[in-house]
């Protein structure tokens, strides 16, 4: 599992460091224009990654080499909701981090508009996740691709919805319940998916 | 030690191998008790299969000529090998006894008989 | 437990493409060259081998453990090298080693790094700047570097020169120096098994069509050319297999001693792997 793991991350490296100036090109544009969705951009770069690890599986045709070592199916499924969940933690320490930095520079004060965001995104990118991973698994990275236009729209238009209403800045009676809620219904939607992944993936055939 | 291997010759490696250790037995190339090359490494280095070695040993053993100690190798057997070489002529003999027969038989001179055998023991 | 791999009545239908009771085994310390043409279904076997592929009925044994219950513990003590490169462009063959070396409870870096040496294969290159041998000696290297006991490969010699065939094959050889150790390779190039496989198993139509020792095959069976009135002579319990062209037949025979004797006036050649299967391929009965 741990090889697993390992693998996706180190066929990574070399998106680590484009991913890496990207951001550093989104912080400089953004940041001064006061626009903080720069912070959600981050996560889902980095949650969309794991997307990438699996196009590279299928273009090694690694899964099928996979299961000749000792690695069950299981494992395997595991270990993509692992990275995901590793890339998702990963884009947001990295989002606060140029969130604070970003702030100083720019002598604004860290505000909690950008904690919310950074929550509200690495939530939906876990939602995100949840929703395309069984669908990768069933139709294949390639297919999985355009349903992931598709996929990019419900949330975009989530967002963009939220900002409409001025949802996303809980500072009302009670945000705490908002979160909760939203943690809960993340959280079931990801087990969900792992149990749904792991059922395709136990009767496909290589 | 030498082992060449023919691959046109039509007649199976197995056979060409065990001859080849015969001969080197009898000339007492390899003496009494001397440790044979393993049937796998012997496979490893003619590049044929270890089932081939195998047999050409299994020959060996058959005939006499080696003994295989499960675990140690294959050793040329302790045998006096005059004794051997007593035993090959006498072998020779009934075969040629045999041609000597079907030469009588079928009114084929001494001539022709020693002609066919020379032909054969030079050609070889 | 004297086989390394028992296969017993394996079916699988795939479309229509069928697995019909497909038995053979591997005895231990042997090499069993698996042949057949492509789509014969050697690829298949060796997926439901490996539970690639759900199986529809039979059993697989490796080192007489079932290999549906023991999955795991199977594996550990296997090497298995597949149709292609299975590693990402991008990784290095050190990137491998940290992979493997969490993967694999006994995988053995030295050993690794021994084989890369001696493959002469680069440490500071991306593997999509590897050859196709190179990427095949990389597999091999991989597939051996957890010391197992048993190597299965998929058309690990096809497409590859001579010179790199030769390599890998002193490598099989160096591996069957121990007596508990086997391999199981899938070739349609049977050249290379002509030298060193002990055992020969020949598919065809996802049917078992031939299972023997490679040194009686060659040394029993034979070609016998004749022309259409000696053929018409022949028993036809005397013959496995005949192909007619329009000057004459070329038939083969289990035995070839005992025909050239009976028939003295025909000509009985020795037949190699690669003609033994095309006689049961292209052949009639």
């Amino acid at each position: 599992m741990k090889g697993l793991i390992l693998k996706d991350l180190l066929n990574l490296k070399g998106t680590f460091k484009t991913l890496g100036v990207m951001l550093l090109l989104f912080a400089v544009v953004f940041i001064p224009a006061g626009n903080n969705f720069v912070f959600g951009i981050i996560i889902f770069m980095f949650a969309m990654m794991v997307i990438t690890t699996i196009s590279y599986d299928d273009l090694a045709r690694w899964d099928s080499y996979a299961l000749t070592m000792p690695v069950t199916r299981k494992e395997i499924v595991l270990s993509k909701y692992l990275v995901l969940g590793i890339l998702n933690i990963t884009g947001a320490i990295l989002s606060l981090c140029v969130g604070f930095i970003g702030t100083m520079v720019m002598g604004r004060s860290f505000s909690m508009e950008i904690l919310a965001i950074i929550g509200v995104v690495f939530l939906i990118a876990i939602v995100f996740g949840s929703v395309m991973l069984p669908l990768i698994y069933k139709f294949g990275a390639e297919k999985a691709r355009l349903m992931l236009i598709l996929c990019a729209l419900i949330p975009t238009g989530f967002l963009l919805l939220l900002e409409q209403l001025q949802i996303p800045i809980p500072t009302d009676a009670n945000p705490w319940l908002y979160l909760l809620i939203l943690v809960a219904f993340t959280l079931a939607g990801l087990i969900l998916s792992y149990g749904l992944s792991l059922k395709i993936y136990e009767k496909k055939e290589f | 030690m030498n082992i060449i291997i023919s691959n046109n010759s039509g007649k199976p490696i197995y056979e060409q191998i065990a001859m080849q250790i015969k001969n080197m037995i009898i000339r007492g190339d390899l003496a009494p008790g001397e440790l044979l090359p393993s049937m796998r490494f012997l496979a490893k280095e003619l590049r044929i299969s270890v089932i081939t070695t195998k047999r050409a040993y299994s020959d060996l053993e058959r005939d006499g000529f080696i003994e295989t100690v499960t675990g140690k190798g294959s050793f040329v057997a302790n045998k006096n090998m005059a004794f051997i070489r007593e035993e090959q002529l006498r072998l020779a003999e009934e075969c040629l006894q045999k041609a000597v027969e079907i030469a009588k038989s079928s009114d084929i001179t001494y001539e022709e008989l020693t002609e066919i055998i020379e032909v054969l023991y030079k050609g070889e | 437990m004297n086989n390394a791999l028992e296969i017993r009545n394996l079916n699988k239908s795939y479309g229509d493409f069928q697995l019909k009771d497909v038995s053979f085994s591997v005895p231990k310390g042997s090499i069993v060259g698996f042949i057949g043409e492509n789509g014969a279904g050697k690829t298949t076997t060796l997926k439901a081998i490996l539970n690639l592929i759900h199986r529809d009925s039979g059993t697989v044994e490796i080192m007489g453990m079932d290999t549906v219950a023991e999955d795991k513990k199977i594996k550990e003590n296997i090497g298995v090298v597949l149709d292609g490169c299975n590693f990402h462009d991008n990784l290095k063959t050190a990137d491998i080693s940290k992979m493997m070396g969490s993967i694999y409870k006994n995988w053995n870096p030295v050993m690794y790094k021994r084989y890369l040496a001696k493959f002469k294969l680069p440490d500071n290159k991306i593997i999509k700047s590897f050859s196709t041998g190179m990427k095949m000696k990389l597999q091999i290297g991989v597939a051996l570097s957890h010391e197992p006991q048993f190597l299965i490969l998929d058309e690990a010699t096809s497409g590859l020169d001579p010179i790199v065939r030769e390599e890998i094959l002193d490598v099989f050889m160096d591996f069957i120096q121990d007596e508990e150790h086997s391999i199981l390779i899938s070739s349609h190039i049977t050249s290379d098994l002509d030298k060193i496989a002990d055992y020969i198993v020949l598919i065809h139509q996802g049917e078992i069509l031939l299972d023997d020792d490679k040194e009686s095959l060659i040394n029993g069976m034979g070609s016998l050319k004749c022309g259409t009135e000696d053929f018409n002579k022949l028993d036809k319990d005397e013959y496995i297999r005949y192909r007619n062209n329009a000057f004459g037949y070329e038939v083969l025979v289990k035995d070839k001693g005992k025909m050239q004797k009976k028939y003295p006036e025909v000509i009985v050649d020795g037949v190699s792997i690669e003609e033994i299967m095309l006689f049961y391929i292209k052949g009639v009965k």
